[in-house]
């Protein structure tokens, strides 16, 4: 009875170790992404670990390995080296979703050879952490002409932007040290941790059965929705001025340029009609308060649309993902390259 | 709660637990009494109010069919379980088609749907005629036909059980042992693969283009249309699996809901491999009642499009569920008079794919939330629109899938010379390599699951 109780126990714990070797296989290729670690310099809250493999096939496909300090960029940084435009920014930047050569910054690189541009951009790193990040980011990286820096909200309310002022921007934890360093160097137990995460923002009962009750309602919310008027949500104009003013003066003690990309989220609605979740207003405040303290201010928003309704094409989503949301796809990170391409030839 | 759910894992873990202890050391009418209570908390966990409902239809049907010679107790067995269907599910819909007709706002009451209310009367309807018609005993005990009617694993959508086929399984000494255990949980994942990973992934794509199909160009709307008839396969299916492979661990026997339906050469072979409980449900007690084919070809086809009219009702409260129900009895009386007997493989691969097609082109008005988006995706598509083109890949993961299962079982049931069958791959368990793939299996659902929000299809049925 005993003995045959281990040697089932040694059959299910042996099918267990095979099993997560194979399920650990195929998260490597699946979903593997490396551990963070804290960013010494200050130029971003952290890095992703060195030289790693790192794969994505649940939005977008690619797969590649970071550089020597744990970005994405596809060259390596040497210590000292002249940087030419740097880049800073979130996942969008980062480009996780698309293969390796196909972000922004690397189809930059292609149309400017004899520049060298540095890409700094990390998942999470939004405005404000960019802000908050951003004289570490000119003291260790000193680019000589301009800064790019990536955002896709507008709004920021007062104690957000008080926080970009004082330097006090939450900032981005790493768990890189201990069992749980070590637990996520395994890319299936990583991806469990992910799915877990998300399952429980997963609805409860008393939800679901309202979403039930009302399943035949639901495209007439999705039109509700759109039909509502948006209302401007503007950021406080004195703050926002005072913290473009202060990335701006750090930025002159180089005489580098700062360049504000503004990507919109964007909607489709029943018709196929095109929105943006901002107002034309919240852009033109940043536009204006750029143009004041000059700062470069570029909105894809006219780009984004000509590409819809001129080539059906859409600059978010992917061909396993929502049509529209999410990251930037191939397309999209092609539709920025060339926009800052253009930018900068006009303002050479 | 729904069975893709960690609410529902704890519920079961301690249902499943509970029952294999009551089994050991008490009598089978505890064990009854437990699996009852557990059923009527399942169902109370989607709001209490229900089980007010459900309890109401399992008295009148109780003691309606006590006294089925008696035709007003008879008649109250039928009509009520239909008005209580009719009251909670329909009465939205008939007054808004009556205020429409005479364009008047009459203020209908805002009634809230049951979830399985769809299921549980048709059993409770199909209980009594069975015993009216000498087809079964009348259950004089309340608690097993009380069990009969709100067993959970099939409560809320289906499969729609047959009295004769679950009643005698309460009479038997069924219980909770390893080898019922091995099969269920096998099912169990079997379905629930296919419905987190499967039919969610897929959702994505058939939403995002029946709620904007202006935006998408005719190639795209064709492979959504596609996408939607195998997303609902596989959700749909998937449940049926995870409800038989509950009740098998429990000791208990459902008979399979779906038998590869897209292999199926006509339409009337599609309605014997989809939703199969529903559809021999509809000809026993709907379609033989009007005459079935004992009246000549003409009412033969009558009586089919009547009954497909009432399935297509059945599953919703709109009219564009009656107008699908009604393309499908068409195609039914088409069948008799174009019969497809061809033995050629082309031909008959030919046959399969146009089957599948129509299947998906009806499913268009079955998904469309108005008749207008309906008519645009099909308008869209004939006048080959352009627009986003939008190759949805777990579409064609999940069409390879289905594709690749079907093959595989028409070429072993031509290698054992029987009729085509589907069948559920199950695995050794108490060997390594079996438990190995079985934990690869569970292990890919978590992996692969989608994590957004999205209840089974037939919830709102």
């Amino acid at each position: 009875m005993i003995s045959k109780f281990f040697n089932k126990a040694g059959k299910t714990l042996l099918s267990m170790i095979l099993a997560f070797c194979v399920l650990s296989a195929f998260c490597f290729f699946y979903s593997n992404t490396p551990v963070h670690y804290d960013d010494p310099d200050g130029a971003t809250d952290y890095r992703w670990e060195p030289k790693t493999f790192h794969s994505q096939w649940t939005e977008g496909y690619s797969y590649g390995l970071t550089n020597n300090e744990g970005y994405y960029d596809t060259t390596d940084y040497v210590e000292g080296e002249n940087i030419d435009i740097l880049i800073m920014g979130s996942s969008q930047m980062e480009a996780s979703n698309v293969p390796s050569g196909y972000s922004s910054a690397a189809l930059l690189s292609e149309s400017l050879p004899d520049l060298r541009i540095y890409d700094i951009g990390v998942s999470g790193h939004y405005f404000a952490t960019c802000v908050n990040n951003f004289d570490a980011a000119m003291n260790k990286y000193k680019p000589s002409k301009d800064v790019v820096i990536e955002t896709g909200y507008l709004h920021f309310t007062d104690e957000e932007l008080n926080q970009m002022l004082d330097g006090t921007v939450e900032t981005i934890g790493s768990h890189a040290d201990g069992i749980i360093g070590m637990l996520q160097k395994n890319p299936f137990l990583r991806q469990m941790y992910y799915q877990l995460e998300s399952f429980k923002e997963i609805i409860g009962p008393s939800e679901i059965k309202d979403k039930i009750i009302s399943f035949e309602k639901a495209g007439a919310t999705t039109e509700a929705l759109v039909e509502e008027k948006k209302e401007d949500n503007l950021c406080n104009e004195e703050l926002l001025r005072q913290v473009l003013s202060k990335i701006k003066a750090k930025a002159d003690e180089s005489g580098v340029q700062i360049i504000i990309l503004f990507h919109p989220t964007m909607r489709l609605d029943h018709e196929g009609v095109l929105t943006y979740d901002n107002t034309d207003n919240e852009s033109l405040q940043y536009a204006r308060l750029c143009s004041e303290v000059g700062i470069g201010y570029i909105d894809m928003s006219e780009r984004f649309a000509f590409e819809y309704y001129e080539n059906d094409t859409l600059a978010y989503g992917f061909t396993n993902t929502s049509v529209g949301l999410g990251h930037l796809n191939k397309k999209g990170q092609r539709m920025i390259a060339e926009e800052l391409y253009k930018y900068l030839e006009e303002n050479k | 709660m729904t069975f893709s759910s960690v609410d529902f894992l704890i519920f079961f873990s301690v249902v499943l637990a509970g029952t294999a202890f009551i089994e050991r050391h008490f009598k089978q009418r505890v064990k009854e009494v437990f699996l009852l209570l557990a059923s009527f908390f399942f169902y109370g966990y989607w709001d209490y109010r229900f089980c007010f409902l459900l309890l109401f239809v399992i008295v009148v049907s109780y003691i309606s069919a006590q006294h089925t010679a008696s035709k007003p107790a008879f008649v109250a067995g039928i009509v009520v379980p239909i008005s209580v269907l009719g009251i909670f599910k329909y009465l939205g819909f008939f007054m808004d088609t009556f205020e429409a007709m005479i364009g008047r706002d009459l203020g209908t009451l805002k009634i809230i749907l049951p979830v399985g209310i769809s299921f549980y009367t048709f059993q409770a309807l199909s209980y009594v005629i069975d015993v009216k018609r000498a087809k079964i005993p009348v259950e004089k005990d309340f608690i097993k036909l009380a069990l009969y009617v709100s067993f959970f694993p099939q409560l809320v959508a289906g499969p729609i059980v047959r009295a004769s086929e679950f009643l005698p399984q309460l009479y038997e000494k069924r219980s909770v042992n390893w080898q019922n255990l091995q099969w269920g949980l096998q099912v169990f994942a079997f379905g629930l693969f296919k419905k987190i990973v499967l039919a969610d992934h897929m959702s994505v794509f058939v939403d995002d283009v029946y709620s904007k199909p202006a935006a998408f160009s005719a190639f795209t709307l064709v492979f959504a249309t596609m996408s939607y008839s195998v997303q609902i396969y596989f959700d749909f299916s998937g449940y049926s699996d995870m409800a038989i492979g509950c009740a098998k661990c429990l000791g208990y026997d459902f008979s399979r809901n779906f038998n590869i339906p897209y292999m199926s050469r006509t339409i009337s072979e599609l309605w014997r491999r989809w939703h199969i409980s529903l559809s021999t449900w509809l000809k026993e007690y709907v379609y033989i009642p009007l005459g079935g084919n004992r009246k000549g070809l003409y009412r033969q086809c009558l009586n089919l499009f009547l009954t497909m009219l009432i399935g297509g009702l059945w599953h919703g409260a709109a009219w564009k569920y009656v107008f699908w129900g009604g393309l499908h009895g068409i195609m039914l009386c088409v069948d008799k008079f174009v019969p497809r007997k061809s033995e050629n493989q082309v031909i008959r691969a030919l046959n399969i794919f146009d089957v599948f097609m129509f299947n998906s082109l009806t499913f268009v008005f079955f998904r469309s939330e108005k008749f207008s988006d309906a008519f645009l995706i099909l308008k869209r598509i004939v006048t080959l629109q352009k627009g986003i083109n939008q190759p949805f890949a777990w579409s064609f993961v999940g069409m390879a899938v289905l594709l690749i299962a079907s093959i595989y079982a028409d070429r072993k049931a031509k290698k054992e010379n029987r009729t085509l069958s589907g069948f559920y791959p199950i695995l050794d368990l108490g060997t390594v390599k079996g438990m190995t793939l079985f934990f690869i299996e569970l292990g890919l659902i978590l992996t692969l699951a989608y994590t957004g929000e999205n209840p089974f299809v037939y919830f709102q049925f």
